[in-house]
């Protein structure tokens, strides 16, 4: 009990990172940036604002489902509290949950901004959840392990160079970073899923992305370079994805569908080579 | 924690030269930076705070300018910018338009100029926020 107490102190850690992942964009766009805290004020705003009702009750309750997927992640993750066999594959499967659950909230608001984000989620999910899955398959069966608690592997991008690029390419698609971030993309469709959510349930919704995408950098840093640096190294694998976000265009929806499908094949060739 | 830390803001051109409008974006670029008091740029009005208007407002567009200062959540702020917004501008007495902002919805700052400068909406916009009125 007292261990998830411990893990809970790693919410306010993502949302520091997340600060400084702002500042890190302001300064790459030569701009001061916002203050280190601003998540914490703006989640604090968002609870304290006014919420609009809405009778739909899918429509209300995905901002908390979304949540506590993210919870759910960060406990098996950086420490792995509640670890058991074959918990990677429960891990991807959360992924999955949450990014449905976003589709099922954008859906029940009706509106054509979350119609549009759905969709082009669903045609994502087609290439990238499959090469996600198979990636993490293939680093445990690499490292010849079983779980997060028992996955010694350090250092596994010499092992295995071709799995490492294939996983920091899901990586773009699940932090909607800009080369594959059609279904968030800001300027065309508002805020895509969260278009039709205001107070608590967006704070809710934004929190869980913090948590997700904090978890994601470590979960680069645990599969690629090993346990012992995963926490040190994620602020580099998030300067890397910055880079990225900052300096490279958008493509098209069928161009990344039609890449992730390529890299899923890249993936399934994989397996025989390690076989 | 009040919409003081970070004020959210939303765009309308309600019918304009856009000129004004093109001065708001111009707040958001390296060189005038609002990201620094922890402002953002939302384009959705659910997840604004403050809605900068600009333009004087046509028949045609005042539903809409309706519509959209009722999907701002309480507590919130309007900011009226430039001339046209204001008194009517270059369009006053046009067969097509609705009046000015404050005739169609309550203004809480009003920034003059055609257009304005950057300097002055930041200027507006922090006003607005020290504001103790609570509507």
């Amino acid at each position: 009990m007292i261990e998830i107490l411990f893990v809970l102190l790693l919410v306010p850690l993502a949302l520091v990172f997340e600060g400084v992942r702002r500042r890190i964009v302001a300064r790459m766009h030569n701009r001061v940036g916002p203050p280190l805290m601003q998540p914490f004020y703006d989640i604090a705003k968002l609870i304290s604002k006014k919420e609009f009702q809405n009778r739909n009750e899918i429509f209300n309750l995905v901002p908390y489902l979304a949540l506590i997927c993210s919870l759910l992640i960060i406990l098996i993750i950086p420490f792995s509290i509640i670890g058991f066999d074959y918990d990677f594959l429960v891990v991807g499967y959360i992924f999955i949950l949450q990014d449905t659950f976003y589709i099922f909230g954008a859906i029940a608001s009706r509106s054509p901004f979350g119609m549009f984000a759905s969709v082009r989620e669903l045609l994502l999910m087609l290439g990238y959840e499959i090469t996600f899955l198979i990636v993490l398959a293939l680093f445990f069966y690499g490292a010849g392990a079983t779980s997060f608690q028992n996955y010694n592997a350090e250092f596994a991008f010499t092992q295995l160079p071709l799995v490492s690029i294939l996983l920091l390419f899901t990586g773009f698609v699940i932090l909607r970073i800009t080369p594959y971030d059609v279904m968030a993309a800001e300027a065309e469709i508002s805020a895509g899923f969260f278009s039709e959510y205001s107070g608590t349930s967006l704070a809710m919704l934004e929190l869980a992305e913090f948590i997700k995408n904090f978890v994601i950098y470590i979960l680069l840093g645990f599969l690629i370079v090993g346990k012992t640096y995963a926490l040190l190294l994620s602020p580099l694998f998030m300067l890397f994805y910055m880079i990225m976000l900052t300096s490279s265009p958008r493509y098209s929806t069928v161009v990344t569908v039609k890449t992730f499908l390529f890299l899923a094949a890249l993936a399934f060739v994989d397996i025989f080579f390690l076989v | 924690m009040s919409i003081k830390k970070s004020p959210w803001i939303s765009f309308f051109n309600a019918g304009g030269c856009n000129g004004c409008t093109l001065e708001c974006f111009a707040c958001f670029n390296p060189r005038y930076d609002v990201t620094r008091f922890g402002m953002e740029l939302k384009a959705s009005a659910k997840h604004a705070d403050i809605l900068l208007v600009t333009g004087i407002v046509n028949n045609h567009n005042k539903k809409r300018l309706l519509n959209i200062y009722e999907q701002l959540p309480e507590p919130k702020r309007v900011v009226a910018i430039g001339a046209c917004a204001i008194t009517g501008g270059l369009y006053k007495g046009s067969y097509s338009q609705a009046g000015p902002v404050d005739k169609v919805i309550p203004v809480d700052v009003y920034v003059a100029g055609c257009p304005p400068r950057p300097e002055s909406i930041i200027d507006g916009i922090r006003k607005c926020l020290n504001d103790k009125r609570s509507r």
